[in-house]
């Protein structure tokens, strides 16, 4: 099998779209393909399937957030039109139009978007996000709370652009009909593009995961392993447990490590912090273990290490869709997949105990 | 009459071969032997979008293996089809079994 590598377009497309971020075996899966023998060619092709099975995958699942886009642009779309026909023929003085741009904007500013920050921060209470594509793709549909995001989520792109419009018929104090649906069309493009391409669903697992894990409820049956110390747990061969910093273990680790698969790590940009991260992730993975079955294997292995050095490249991924300000605090989803597990394993050990 | 939905055509291939292949399945074969039997190149994508829906069904399961180097150090995800899955199979066979027989020839000359 040669080392020879595909596309970079390709795997930028992919990697900054997120599609083989969030799923690493499909990435693997064509490298493997790839570096047997594939052109370049089939590379590119597979790749823009895996695009387009991504944008379906999450159209389908921020379908509703995509039905209130369009209603709240079809209203927008309505009094957009109408106050350009009464505007074009300059039956509003200029004044006047500048005035009632002026107040939109305030509105829009001032009182609309803090509002709906504030309102948005308290319907996301409790279920780890305060974004709303995420919170109506996650939410069931008789949740008490779906009306009010439905609403919100329209009401926002009905403001947004109606300002965009109120900009538009300002700057330019008469414009055709033509160019108003050219702009219209350009806005809804951008969103809908926004909301199906750049939000990768491909592998599926981590929105539902990240649901899941939202709306488990806060169990406190094991104490947090990393509150206080950073520690790897380390189960030797003769039955005895070590710990160590994360990073004595990074440097343990590789310094014992296959050179080739440390050097693919190095290749796909794992950097010391995601590698950290990992390890921290790893840790809690066997401290769980460990509290579960204390006769159970920790991973301790870079082949291993491997497993979690995707899993944090996710969670880190994910930080930079959702959470744009850097307000998901990789931690505390970290935790929140901590205790998540702990009390699903906690069930099944009390359903097999009865 | 049916509780469930119909299992479309490419998810009948991709279970197949998932039977077919038993411990070794992960993208890579999947997508081959699919390619092999029906002569068609297929996306990896469709393989993977097909296999999370089957998974959703609860009709396949998957579990991750150790990483490789060739791989670029990523891990493969190894698909097992569940007893629900091969019931699933099974019913959809007998189906286009009763629905082929009694049909006329089909081999050539079908307006």
């Amino acid at each position: 099998m040669s080392s020879r590598q595909p596309p970079a377009l390709a795997i930028w497309l992919l990697d900054g779209l997120g599609y083989t971020r969030q799923n690493a075996a499909l990435a693997g899966d064509l490298l493997e393909e790839f570096r047997s023998g594939r052109s370049a060619g089939w590379y590119w092709r597979q790749a823009l399937m895996v695009i387009l099975h991504g944008v379906c995958r999450n159209a389908v699942v921020v379908q509703t957030y995509l039905k209130a886009m369009l209603a709240g642009f079809g209203l927008q779309i309505a009094v957009a039109f109408v106050l350009w026909r009464s505007h074009s023929p300059h039956r509003i003085q200029e004044a006047g139009w500048l005035i009632l741009a002026i107040v939109l904007l305030v509105l829009g500013l001032f009182l609309v978007y803090p509002f709906k920050y504030l309102f948005l921060r308290w319907l996301g209470k409790g279920k780890g996000t305060s974004d709303l594509s995420l919170l109506l793709a996650r939410g069931s549909e008789d949740e008490p709370r779906r009306p009010a995001l439905i609403v919100l989520a329209a009401g926002h792109f009905f403001v947004s652009y109606l300002i965009c419009y109120a900009l538009l018929a300002v700057s330019q104090v008469s414009f055709p009909l033509s160019e108003l649906v050219a702009y219209e069309i350009f806005w809804m493009a951008s969103e809908l593009v926004c909301a199906v391409a750049l939000v990768p669903a491909t592998g599926g697992a981590p929105i539902e995961e990240m649901a899941a894990s939202a709306a488990a409820p806060p169990e406190e049956r094991l104490a947090w392993p990393l509150a206080n110390e950073l520690v790897l747990r380390v189960g030797l061969a003769d039955g005895l447990t070590i710990l160590l910093r994360p990073e004595t273990a990074a440097e343990s680790v590789f310094v014992a490590a296959d050179p080739e698969l440390a050097a693919t790590l190095l290749e796909r940009g794992a950097g010391l912090e995601q590698i950290r991260r990992a390890i921290r992730l790893a840790c809690a993975d066997n401290y769980l273990k460990l509290c579960i079955d204390p006769n159970s294997t920790p991973a301790i292995s870079l082949v291993e290490l491997a497993v979690f050095v995707d899993a944090a490249a996710r969670a880190q991924h994910f930080a930079g869709y959702f959470y744009p300000q850097g307000r998901l605090n990789y931690w505390q989803r970290l935790r929140r997949f901590w205790r998540r597990e702990a009390g699903r394993q906690t069930t099944q050990n009390d359903r097999l105990s009865h | 009459m049916a509780r469930h939905g119909y299992l479309g055509e490419f998810e009948l291939m991709v279970l197949l071969a998932l039977i077919r292949l038993d411990e070794r399945a992960y993208g890579v074969p999947i997508s081959r032997e699919i390619e092999k039997r029906s002569g068609r190149e297929v996306a990896l994508g469709s393989v993977y979008a097909a296999l999370e829906r089957l998974e959703e069904k609860g009709l396949v399961t998957s579990k991750l293996g150790d990483p490789t180097a060739e791989r670029g150090g990523r891990a493969k995800r190894y698909f097992r089809v569940t007893n629900q899955g091969l019931r699933e199979v099974q019913e959809t066979q007998k189906a286009l079994m009763s629905l082929w027989r009694g049909l006329p020839e089909l081999d050539g000359g079908m307006a």
